[in-house]
């Protein structure tokens, strides 16, 4: 390596650095007393006990509110196969869409996007292995199948998502879509005609079919 | 104003060895870092591509390698970068030769060395699993015992010769900051028992772990990556136009003096706005919102006072070096500003986990920090080595640098916005519009491809910086005397401007603070590094103990609540837990579920400070490329996870995650224990039952480490007491024992 030496020597009088007396600039100083003086009326507001006002109590009261936009209009279903046939109809708004989506959240890893089969069976197609009848897919659903081949859901899903999921999968039966897994199980007697469908959401309710 | 005076002093000679070697280290790290980002970021775009080395390939997945990548950078380009900054800048501005320059070399060694075992360990899994504290204990205590036995003494022996009426410049306050902090962090951030093989075990556990984790990475965040970005800043601002002989003046000591002690006293409360809605107690994180908003105030006030420090010159007289740091001084800007805003909690909901937090690092690491010490070796290189920089390479070197740190930090922002709004939207039903977590991948696909691209564009940059500095060393120049001058800057008595309130019908009390604000006091405490360190070791002490007597507090208590809930980790799980830690699984995965309702819909019940009780270290994660795993237990088929891990892309098409294949077929080492091997069997069991296969590889399936590793995944999230968790509900009451 060539010299490293070098030399430094003090500046001269035109390379002055000059340290300046600039202001302190005045949004620092608003921002930092509105910051702690919005710290003080935070605190005061959020955490000395009131109740309601934590993190927790606020997801709570958003979960009931958004359970209540999702069921207010329904209530409480029954597991049985009377209400499955009154929402088993093939309107693509309406909770049909709402089983739908918990389908899709949670079983296309091993039933497939459009429930054609993977891991689990083909759900498109007219031959079924634990299903006699429509209320048996409640029953499969919340204690799973198998073995340890389905998990169960009775504990991830509550009972009103279990009825349409379970309504969805039953829906699907003849769709048979692309892809899809060969037939396992028999084929069964066809699902009960739909009852008098409920109104789809923000819609008004339709005459009798 | 205050003016400083000039000397009539003899030239000193200096000894720039380390420096140059340093400095040589740091560019030959910066480009080993920029491959393996290049690496990283087309692992994300193209996972299957080190498919065709089959089991080799497991030593190239993304969890694997992300450590060892951020490690090389922080010591390798970050570490040499600071030394480098260091040795050079004490000399010249305090005009005082460095002593003991064979230590400093012996510490460019040692350093070295460090970095490459770090790497090497890295590579063979061994890790604690904490973000940023990734070495084990032993080189851990290597890394303070370089700091404190060769870089400190180095640094001391040679600011105590300096004359003592000298006082302090700015880039050593900050500078001071630094080698106080990182021994703090290093040492109680990492504290282990650690007589186990890796992962070590970690002293903190649950949620207190959580806690510690995350003042000490955002610690480092601050004191690896940005402070030493803005001591040289403050370094450079000043000097970068004085080759046109313009006065330099730096805007405002009084601003420079708030942001050096916001960073001093909350500079490790700056990144945690991780802590946003996770199951740490929520005034801590209310604290964290408003201690951030804090510091980055001060930070952003301190990028406003480097703008104004700039000179300002016609567009040709600007060189390469006074744009860079240009770059650097925007880069903070922005950089301040976003943190701030990720601060406050209801902006988390959105930039935590995304890629948002992603693109802030990044823009700390290249926009701040890279093109911060890219500058700073393109100012020095002529004094070093007399030797001009060709200001074509510069250029380019400008251009390469500071499109690819823009192109990957634009792509992640976005891509951070693409990912907020397909996890957390909900359709007019209240229910998730994308309840697919892999919906989000067909939009952020471009977008990590750009990333891609960027990186591939600033290794480019490193390798011309290497190669500028290659080309400097080789060339045999003598260094003239004149070179490297400084100003010295030597205070008579500091002017005392008068109050404006004077005659005012005030209390004098208020004309008191009126003067005390003028912070002219602040020069007695200049003049000694020592007083400028020890309170920046009470700043930091009492910042910190905010954080660490709360993460005591809650450490008994979780415990106990979780032992009522749930089982400890059996022996299985632990294995399983250690094989997730050592595979990197938490780079792309997170175990917190946020009591937010897009959140619950989608990963189940939030998690809480139980959840966590027996992780030592807890694995919360930062980033979700994948989806979270706080409630992954029984939400999928033992036999399902099987088959994912042997091929993930067959049981989710567009999915990134490397194949473990590799794991799948490795023996399981159940030696004497019984327990192991009945719940081992039990898994078995449940996935040759679901259809899987008896024999894989050259094991029957009980035999195969996958099975520890699915009995690990099986257990997280679950709240019951139920026997051999395991395993599903269905086969519990079966269950042996």
């Amino acid at each position: 390596m060539n010299t490293s030496k070098s030399q430094v020597s003090a500046d001269n009088a035109d390379r002055a650095t000059t340290i300046g007396n600039g202001n302190v600039p005045w949004w620092w100083k608003v921002g930092t007393c509105a910051t702690m003086l919005f710290a003080m009326l935070y605190f005061a507001y959020f955490h000395l006990g009131t109740p309601g006002r934590t993190a927790i109590d606020q997801f709570d009261v958003a979960l009931a509110r958004n359970t209540e936009l999702q069921f207010a209009e329904i209530g409480d279903l029954q597991q049985d196969a009377e209400t499955m046939a009154k929402f088993l109809h093939k309107s693509k708004t309406g909770w049909l869409r709402v089983g739908q989506s918990i389908f899709k959240a949670n079983c296309v890893q091993c039933h497939g996007a459009l429930g054609e089969g993977k891991v689990g069976p083909n759900l498109g197609d007219e031959s079924y292995k634990n299903i006699r009848s429509i209320e048996d897919i409640l029953s499969v659903i919340n204690r799973g199948a198998g073995g340890a081949a389905m998990p169960a859901w009775k504990d991830k899903l509550n009972s009103n998502e279990i009825v349409l999921v379970s309504t969805y999968v039953a829906s699907l039966r003849g769709s048979n879509p692309a892809g899809g897994k060969g037939a396992e199980g028999q084929v069964i007697p066809p699902w009960p005609a739909p009852i008098e469908p409920i109104a789809p959401l923000n819609q008004p309710a339709k005459a009798k079919p | 104003m205050t003016i400083a005076h000039s000397t009539n002093d003899k030239p000193i000679g200096v000894d720039d060895r380390p420096v140059r070697w340093f400095l040589l280290a740091a560019a030959f790290w910066a480009v080993i870092a920029a491959a393996g980002a290049v690496v990283l970021a087309l692992l994300l775009v193209l996972p299957k591509l080190f498919y065709e080395l089959g089991d080799s390939a497991q030593h190239l997945s993304f969890g694997r390698l992300y450590p060892a990548q951020v490690q090389v950078f922080l010591y390798g380009l970050l570490g040499n970068g600071f030394f480098a900054f260091v040795y050079f800048a004490i000399p010249r501005m305090l005009h005082v030769r460095l002593v003991l320059a064979p230590l400093a070399m012996l510490h460019w060694a040692a350093w070295q060395v460090m970095i490459v075992i770090a790497t090497v360990a890295s590579t063979k899994m061994l890790t604690q699993g904490r973000w940023l504290g990734w070495m084990e204990w032993p080189l851990d205590m290597a890394l303070i015992a370089i700091w404190l036995g060769l870089f400190v003494p180095v640094v001391a022996m040679t600011l105590r010769h300096r004359r003592s009426e000298t006082k302090l410049p700015a880039p050593l306050w900050f500078a001071t900051a630094i080698v106080v902090a990182i021994p703090i962090l290093q040492f109680v951030g990492n504290l282990s028992s650690g007589s186990q093989p890796s992962p070590g075990r970690s002293v903190y556990e649950g949620v207190q772990d959580v806690m510690m984790q995350w003042w000490s990475a955002r610690g480092f965040v601050s004191f690896w990556i940005t402070v030493p970005a803005v001591a040289i800043l403050y370094f450079l601002v000043p000097r970068v136009g004085t080759e046109s002989k313009i006065p330099s003046t730096l805007f405002s000591h009084r601003i420079t003096i708030i942001h050096f002690w916001s960073i001093a006293l909350l500079g490790c409360w700056g990144g945690n706005f991780q802590w946003h809605f996770t199951a740490l107690p929520e005034w801590i994180d209310s604290i964290a919102m408003f201690t951030g908003l804090l510091l980055w105030l001060g930070c952003l006030a301190g990028a406003y006072n480097l703008w104004r420090s700039l000179p300002r010159m016609n567009r040709r007289d600007r060189s390469v070096s006074l744009r860079l740091t240009s770059a650097s001084v925007v880069c903070y800007a922005i950089y301040s500003l976003d943190s701030a805003l990720m601060s406050l909690k209801s902006a988390g909901i959105v930039t935590q986990f995304t890629d948002w937090s992603t693109a802030n690092l990044l823009l700390g690491m290249l926009g701040v920090s890279g093109l911060a010490f890219i500058a700073f070796s393109l100012f020095a290189i002529p004094q070093l080595f007399n030797v001009p920089v060709d200001p074509q390479r510069g250029h380019w070197l400008r251009w390469l640098a500071v499109e690819g740190a823009a192109f990957q930090v634009i792509a992640l922002y976005v891509a951070g916005t693409v990912q907020a709004y397909s996890w957390y939207k909900l359709d007019e039903f209240g229910r998730l519009e994308k309840p697919e977590f892999l919906n989000a991948l067909g939009w952020v696909q471009p977008l990590w491809i750009t990333v891609a691209f960027g990186s591939a564009i600033w290794f480019i940059a490193m390798l011309l910086w290497l190669a500028l500095i290659v080309r400097a060393l080789a060339f045999n120049g003598s260094v003239p005397s004149s070179s490297g001058q400084d100003a010295n800057i030597v205070e008579a008595n500091p002017i005392v401007i008068p109050s404006r309130l004077v005659g005012a019908p005030v209390l004098s009390a208020a004309i008191g603070l009126e003067q005390w604000t003028q912070l002219t006091w602040h020069a007695i405490l200049e003049r000694s590094p020592g007083a400028i360190a020890r309170r920046v070791l009470i700043a930091l002490a009492a910042g910190s103990a905010l954080i660490w007597l709360p993460s005591m507090l809650y450490r008994g208590p979780s415990r106990d609540v979780a032992l009522v809930t749930q089982s400890p980790y059996t022996d299985l799980e632990l294995l399983g837990r250690e094989i997730y830690v050592r595979e990197g699984c938490v780079s792309c995965h997170t175990q917190a579920s946020r009591p937010l309702l897009p959140e619950v819909l989608r990963y189940g019940e939030y998690s809480r400070a139980s959840d966590y009780a027996f992780d030592r270290p807890t694995q919360l994660g930062f980033r979700r490329v994948g989806p979270d795993l706080a409630r992954e237990g029984g939400r999928q088929t033992s036999f399902w996870h099987w088959k994912h891990l042997e091929n993930p892309q067959s049981e989710s098409p567009q999915s990134v995650m490397p194949s473990f294949e590799h794991l799948l077929k490795q023996t399981l080492e159940v030696g004497e224990n019984e327990s192991m091997a009945s719940q081992a069997q039990a898994v078995a069991a449940d996935i040759v039952g679901a259809g899987g296969p008896v024999i894989f590889g050259d094991n029957l399936l009980m035999n195969s480490k996958g099975v520890a590793l699915i009995a690990y995944l099986q257990r997280l999230g679950v709240l019951t007491k139920a026997p051999n968790p395991s395993t599903n509900e269905n086969t519990a009451v079966t269950a042996s024992n």
